[in-house]
C-alpha cells in the first residue's frame, strides 16, 4: 500500500517540477475570480428536500459551474458537495440518448426511433387495458420529477385510463409524515418554515441525520447553536450517534423503535411538571384514540401516559436513556417557548410511523409551540419535489391534486369538472399503494408499468422479491431516466429523458415553497422532456383505445413548445385551476411571478399580490395566512381549517408503544438499520458519476459498534456477512461509535449486488401510511473475510454487436425462475 | 507500511508548501503525490488525520468541518488538485463575498484567506 523512498523522491521531484512550471487552466476564471460563463441561469438543486436555490453557469451551451443564490431564503447561497457539483454529470458519456427496446427481457436492447418507441408504449398499455382492464396498468413516479410531470402523468392515468394506480417513491420516504400531519393537524405539511430556525431556542432532532441528509439546513441550525451556545439547546434522539450529534447538548440513544415510549414519557413529564399550555389546549385541542378517532378527555390522556413514566420508558428504551435524561429533554422541549422539531426517515420508515409522527406533534400541541415564531413540528422531506410534486400534485394512489382524497365523491367530481371529463371517469377506489403495486406485479395482476425517475429495483425494501415480478416477461416495463440503473436492467423500453435545467418546471420543497427552474441548456440529442413524452404517448393511446377522453386530458398541451410553453401550460392548469380555493392554493404563483422571485412562493398564495411577496410563512395564523384571516370569526389567533378535522381543532393522540415488525431474537440478534451519506444521492446513479463524490464514498460500509466488533473479532475493512431472513450481503466494516451496541447501520446507495442492502431489508409497512419499515429489521453478522480490494460499482450500458446490454453481474434469468 | 506512507505524504506537503508561494491563488493545477488505486479510494481526511493532524483538527473543529464541507470541495481530487484552491471554489457558496473582494476599494489580489485563517476559517484572523 505504501510507497518506497525512491518512489517518494521521484514523485516529489515530479511534483516540484509541475509546481515550478505550473499547469495553467486558461479561461477558468474571469477577472472577478468567478468561473467564466456566458450566463447564469437560476433554478433549484436536484437533490434533497431543502430546496437550495442555485445558478447554473453556461458556457458555449454547456453547463460549467454551479453557485448558490445569496438572497434565497432556503440556502442564502450555501450549497452542499452534491449541489455544487451536479453540473458535472449532465454531459456524462453514460447519459441515455436513444430510446432502447427489447421484447424479451433476456435480449439485448435495440435502438429505435421515438415514433416507434411511443407506438410500442401505447400499444402495450392499450393491450393490457383491453384484455385485463384499467387496473392492469400503473404509474410509479418520483419525488424528483417536476410537479408538472407528476400532475400530467396522474391526469392521464386517472382521467384518461381510469385507474388510480398512481404511486411514487415518496411512499417510501414521507407517507407517515403525511399521515401524521393529517391526523394531528387536519392538513398535510408543516405550519412553519425554515425561517423559524433563526428564532428557535430548542431543537429536537429525532430520527434524522440532517447533517448529511439535509446539510444546508443543518448549517442553519449549527450556526444558531454555535452563535448562541448558552441559550440554544439541541437534543438529538437517534439510536446511532451521527454527524448530526456533533452539535447536540443531549444525545438520546435508544433501542430502535422504542421512541414511542420515549415521546410518551416526555409528554408525561410535561404534564406532571405543569409545563403544558392550558389556554392553548382549551381553545384549540381535542384528544383522540383508536381507529374510530373517538374523542376522549385530558384526564384519559393523563391516565394513558401513566404507562410511560420516565422510569418505565427508560426500561423500554434501553441504550443510554435514563429517567433523568427524559426529564431533561422534556424540560428543554417544553420550557424554551420556542422549540422546533425535525425528523425524517427514523420516524417515517416504520410500521408505526404515523404514530411516531403523532407523538412528536403531540408535544408541540401540548405545549402550544405551534403557530409562533421559532416553534414548529417540521418533517424534513428527502427529495426535492416529494412535497410539491407528489403530495400536492396527486402523485399517490389515494390523493388527487391539491390534497383531495380519492374517496371523497365531491372533490373527485370537482377534479373531473375542472378537467372537463365526464363525471365518474375517475374511479372512486384508491389504487395500489407501493408495496401492494409491486406485489400485484409479482402476482401478474399488473401487466404494464411506467417507472419515472426512480429505481425501485434498488430502493424497494426486500428488493429481490419485487425484482422477480419486474423480471417477468408478461409485465411490460417502461423506464424514463437519464442514466442506466438497476431498474433499467428490468425494462422493456428505456426512454432517455431531459435532466433539470434541460427543461422547465417547478419543485416544491419541505417548507411549502414552490420554485421554478428554467431551461438553460438543450438535453443530449434525442433525450426528451417527459411532458412531451407523456403528451405524445397519450395521443397514441387515445387512438389505440378508441377513447377520445384519453386525448381530452392532454389536449390543452398538444403542440406546445416543450422547453417552456408546455410546462407553463401544465402549471397554469394545475396551480391556476386545481389548487385554487384549496389549502395549498398556488393560483397566485404563476410562472411570471415565480420568475420574479429569487426563491419561489410558499402556499397558500391565492393572489399574485400575495405570491409576489413570497406567499405565507406560517399556516393557520390569523393575519399571516390569508385563508385563516378570511375564516376567522372571533378573536382567535389561529384557525385550524384543515379539511380532515371537521371540528377545526388540533388532535392529541393516545398512541401506545409498539415495537417493530421484526425485532432481534436469538437467531438474528442485531438490529439492522439503513441510511444516507452526504456524498451520494439515493441509488447513486447520478452522484456515482461525479468522480469527486465517488472517490469520497466509493462503496457502502456497515457501521459496527466497537464492542460488538471486538466480541465478533471484526476489524476495520474486514468483509462482513449480513444475513437476514431475506438473504445475505457482504459489506466492508467500519468500526465506529455510531450505532449502539447490538445494532448495525448500512449505507443504502451502493448498486453492487453484493453490497445492495435493500436486498435484505424488510417490506413490512405501516397499516395507515403504507410506508415500509426500512429502518428496522433483525440480522446476524459475522466476519466473512479479511479486507479485500473493492471497486465502486455503477450500472452502465455498452453497445455490442447484438445491441445494448447492461454491464453488471446481475443475471435476469435467475430472477425469472419461479 | 502505512506509517511510512503517511511520513511520505507529510514530507510531500512540506515540500509542496515551500514552493506554493509562486502560485497565483489556485490558477495553477497541482499534482498530488502518487497513490495506488486503493489509496485513492480512501477519503482525504482519512489519511490527513494522521499526515497533517494540525490541519485536520483546524478543519474538523471549524464550521466547515461540523457541516461536512470536505477537503475535495476546495482542493479538488487527484485529477483536479489544487493546493491553493481557485477562489471560484469558494464562490460556489460564497458568491457575494467573492464578488465583493474585487470591488475597487479591496486589493485585487485579496483572497478569502487574506483575512480568514485557512482551514479553521474563523471570522477573522486572530479572533
Amino acid at each position: 500500500m505504501g510507497i518506497t523512498r525512491r518512489e517518494f523522491i521521484k514523485t516529489t521531484a515530479a511534483l516540484t517540477a509541475a509546481s515550478m512550471v505550473g499547469l495553467k487552466l486558461p479561461g477558468e476564471l474571469d477577472a472577478q475570480g468567478m468561473p467564466e460563463v456566458d450566463k447564469w441561469v437560476r433554478g433549484t438543486c436536484r437533490f434533497c428536500g431543502v430546496g437550495c436555490r442555485v445558478e447554473m453557469g453556461i458556457k458555449n451551451g454547456k453547463p460549467v459551474a454551479i453557485r448558490g443564490v445569496p438572497n434565497a431564503k432556503t440556502n442564502f447561497g450555501f450549497l452542499c458537495m452534491k449541489g455544487m457539483l451536479f453540473y458535472k454529470f449532465m454531459r456524462h458519456p453514460d447519459r441515455l440518448t436513444k430510446p432502447l427496446y427489447r421484447k424479451k427481457k433476456t435480449e439485448p436492447f435495440k435502438e429505435i426511433s421515438w415514433d416507434k418507441a411511443l407506438d410500442i408504449a401505447a400499444n402495450e398499455f392499450a393491450k393490457a387495458i383491453k384484455k385485463y382492464g384499467p387496473n392492469s396498468v400503473a404509474y410509479y413516479g418520483s419525488g424528483q420529477a417536476l410537479t408538472e410531470e407528476t400532475y400530467l402523468f396522474q391526469k392521464i392515468f386517472r382521467g384518461g385510463l381510469r385507474t388510480n394506480n398512481v404511486e411514487g417513491n415518496p411512499r417510501l420516504c414521507m407517507a407517515s409524515a403525511v399521515g401524521g400531519y393529517i391526523t394531528s393537524f387536519g392538513a398535510d405539511e408543516p405550519m412553519g418554515a425554515y425561517e423559524d430556525i433563526e428564532k428557535a431556542l430548542t431543537f429536537f432532532i429525532i430520527g434524522s441525520n440532517m447533517a448529511e441528509a439535509h446539510p444546508v439546513l443543518f448549517r442553519r441550525i449549527m450556526n444558531r447553536k454555535l452563535n448562541n451556545p448558552d441559550i440554544v439547546k439541541v437534543i438529538n434522539a437517534d439510536p446511532r450517534v451521527s454527524p448530526t450529534s456533533r452539535i447536540a447538548d443531549l444525545h438520546l440513544q435508544f433501542k430502535p423503535g422504542t421512541d414511542l415510549a420515549l415521546l410518551n414519557a416526555m409528554a408525561y413529564v410535561i404534564i406532571k411538571e405543569n409545563w403544558h399550555n392550558k389556554d392553548f389546549l382549551k381553545n384549540y385541542v381535542t384528544f383522540r384514540v383508536g381507529k374510530e378517532k373517538k374523542e376522549v378527555t385530558f384526564d384519559d390522556y393523563v391516565k394513558h401516559l401513566e404507562n410511560y413514566t420516565p422510569e418505565k420508558a427508560a426500561k423500554i428504551c434501553g441504550g443510554n436513556i435514563t429517567p433523568d435524561k427524559i426529564r431533561l429533554a422534556a424540560k428543554w422541549f417544553a420550557t424554551s417557548g420556542r422549540t422546533m422539531s425535525f425528523w425524517t426517515m427514523g420516524l417515517n420508515q416504520r410500521t408505526r410511523g404515523v404514530w411516531a409522527n403523532n407523538l412528536v406533534n403531540n408535544l408541540h400541541i401540548l405545549t402550544g409551540q405551534l403557530g409562533i415564531p421559532g416553534a414548529d413540528s417540521f418533517s424534513l422531506t428527502g427529495q426535492p419535489n416529494a412535497c410539491g410534486g407528489v403530495r400536492e400534485g396527486g402523485g399517490l394512489c389515494h390523493i388527487l391534486p391539491a390534497h383531495r382524497p380519492v374517496v371523497n365523491d365531491k372533490l373527485r367530481h370537482e377534479v373531473e369538472r375542472l378537467w372537463g371529463i365526464p363525471e365518474g371517469r375517475i374511479p372512486p377506489k384508491p389504487g395500489y399503494h407501493t408495496i401492494a403495486m409491486f406485489q400485484a406485479i409479482n402476482d401478474g395482476k399488473i401487466k404494464a408499468i411506467w417507472i419515472h425517475t426512480t429505481s425501485p429495483a434498488q430502493s424497494l425494501p426486500n428488493a429481490d422479491k419485487y425484482r422477480h415480478g419486474l423480471a417477468r416477461d408478461d409485465v411490460f416495463v417502461v423506464v424514463t431516466d437519464i442514466f442506466p440503473t438497476k431498474t433499467t436492467e428490468l425494462a422493456n423500453l428505456i426512454l432517455p429523458s431531459a435532466f433539470l435545467f434541460e427543461k422547465t418546471g417547478v419543485y416544491g420543497c419541505s417548507e411549502r415553497r414552490s420554485q421554478l427552474t428554467l431551461k438553460a441548456v438543450d438535453p443530449p440529442p434525442e433525450a426528451k422532456p417527459e411532458l412531451w413524452i407523456a403528451v405524445e404517448w397519450a395521443k397514441r393511446l387515445s387512438k389505440k383505445l378508441k377513447d377520445p377522453i384519453v386525448y381530452k386530458v392532454v389536449e390543452p398541451f398538444d403542440g406546445k413548445e416543450p422547453g417552456f410553453e408546455l410546462p407553463k401550460a401544465v402549471w397554469s392548469e394545475y396551480a391556476g385551476k386545481l389548487t385554487k380555493g384549496r389549502d395549498n392554493d398556488l393560483s397566485g404563483a404563476t410562472y411570471e411571478v415565480l420568475m420574479k422571485r429569487p426563491d419561489g412562493v410558499q402556499w397558500p398564495a391565492p393572489t399574485q399580490e400575495i405570491a409576489l411577496k413570497g406567499g405565507t410563512y406560517k399556516k393557520f395564523v390569523r393575519g399571516i395566512d390569508p385563508i385563516a384571516t378570511r375564516l376567522a370569526k372571533g378573536n382567535e389567533k389561529y384557525v385550524f381549517y384543515g379539511e380532515a378535522h371537521k371540528d377545526h381543532k388540533l388532535w392529541i393522540w393516545l398512541r401506545p408503544y409498539k415495537g417493530a415488525a421484526e425485532e432481534p431474537d436469538a437467531e438474528y440478534p442485531f438490529y439492522l438499520s439503513t441510511g444516507r451519506v452526504i456524498d451520494q444521492w439515493h441509488t447513486s446513479s447520478m452522484t456515482g458519476r461525479i468522480p469527486e463524490l465517488l472517490q469520497s464514498a466509493p462503496y457502502a460500509y456497515v457501521e459496527i459498534n466497537p464492542r460488538d466488533a471486538m466480541r465478533l473479532g471484526i476489524k476495520p475493512n474486514d468483509i462482513v456477512e449480513i444475513e437476514t431472513r431475506r438473504g445475505k450481503v457482504h459489506i466492508p466494516a467500519k468500526i465506529v461509535e455510531g450505532p449502539m451496541e447490538g445494532m448495525v447501520f448500512v449505507y443504502w446507495y451502493d448498486m453492487d449486488e453484493d453490497r445492495m442492502i435493500n436486498r435484505v431489508t424488510k417490506d413490512a409497512f405501516d397499516p395507515g401510511s403504507k410506508q415500509p419499515e426500512f429502518k428496522i429489521c433483525a440480522a446476524r453478522i459475522r466476519k466473512y473475510s479479511g479486507p479485500k480490494p473493492l471497486k465502486p460499482f455503477i450500472v452502465r450500458m455498452k453497445k455490442t454487436r447484438k445491441g445494448w446490454v447492461h454491464i453488471d453481474k446481475f443475471n435476469i434469468k435467475e430472477f425469472q425462475k419461479k | 507500511m502505512k506509517s511510512k506512507f503517511i511520513k511520505s505524504v507529510l514530507w510531500s506537503v512540506i515540500l509542496i508548501g515551500s514552493f506554493s508561494a509562486i502560485y497565483a491563488q489556485g490558477t495553477v493545477k497541482d499534482e498530488h503525490p502518487e497513490l495506488s488505486p486503493e489509496e485513492k479510494m480512501m477519503t482525504c481526511r482519512g489519511c490527513h488525520k494522521e499526515a497533517t493532524p494540525e490541519i485536520y483538527n483546524e478543519w474538523y473543529n471549524s464550521r466547515h468541518g461540523i457541516d461536512n464541507v470536505r477537503c475535495f470541495q476546495c482542493h479538488g481530487t487527484f485529477s483536479d488538485f489544487h493546493k491553493t484552491p481557485p477562489i471560484s471554489k469558494c464562490a460556489a457558496c460564497h458568491a457575494k463575498e467573492v464578488l465583493n473582494l474585487h470591488v475597487p476599494e479591496n486589493s485585487p489580489n485579496k483572497t478569502c484567506w487574506s483575512c480568514h485563517p485557512v482551514h479553521s476559517f474563523r471570522v477573522h484572523k486572530g479572533k
